[in-house]
């Protein structure tokens, strides 16, 4: 097992017979483009994930900021006591804090698929470093 | 790669800091309601013991 990078090192370094080196070349070429594939794969989840997440997270940071501002004329208003203000901004600063995580999250996902785009087979290749027990088995490397 | 999908998460990044940062202000400004409410019955609490005197 190893990464893409250390079998393309070895390749560009082995002194190998032409049927040899014919095989060796087109295993690491199946499993470049089984790397691709997971990329994409983890790319299309990762654009599911900031849909939702960022369509969820802007519903409810709309709705916090449209209950904060009927709070706010309440309070002014004199139809909310001091008391029931200071709960319901708890509960508001909650949903914000909430909403705000969510924010992160969407940006994390989002980074992941600048990642990706940027390059893919290094993207797959950082996975394989770390979880070496998904790293492809390259049969001209035992 | 699709260019619009990166456009249109670049988009909603935007929307979504702009959503959040309008939440922010609405509460800041109902926390401010809040203590002007909270500082009128203290001053209101503070006449009522001064007229008791």
């Amino acid at each position: 097992m190893a990464t893409l990078a250390q079998a393309r090192a070895w390749l560009d370094e082995a002194n190998l017979s032409p049927n040899d080196r014919k095989a060796a070349e087109a295993e690491y070429a199946e499993k470049v483009a089984e790397g691709l594939t997971t990329a994409a794969e983890y790319r299309a989840r990762a654009v599911d994930v900031v849909q939702a997440v960022g369509s969820i997270g802007f519903d409810r940071s709309g709705e916090a900021r449209d209950e904060a501002k009927e709070l706010a004329e309440s309070i002014r208003s004199g139809r909310t006591t001091s008391a029931d203000a200071s709960k319901s901004l708890e509960r508001l600063t909650a949903k914000i804090a909430l909403a705000a995580d969510a924010r992160s999250r969407f940006e994390s996902a989002a980074e992941s698929v600048a990642e990706i785009d940027a390059d893919p087979e290094a993207w797959v290749d950082h996975l394989y470093e770390r979880f070496p027990i998904i790293q492809p088995n390259f049969t001209f490397l035992t | 790669m699709p260019k619009a999908t990166v456009e249109r998460i670049e988009k909603q990044k935007a929307a979504l800091k702009s959503r959040e940062d309008e939440a922010y202000a609405a509460l800041k400004d109902a926390e401010d309601a809040t203590f002007e409410l909270e500082d009128r019955i203290a001053r209101r609490g503070d006449r009522v013991s001064l007229e008791g005197e």
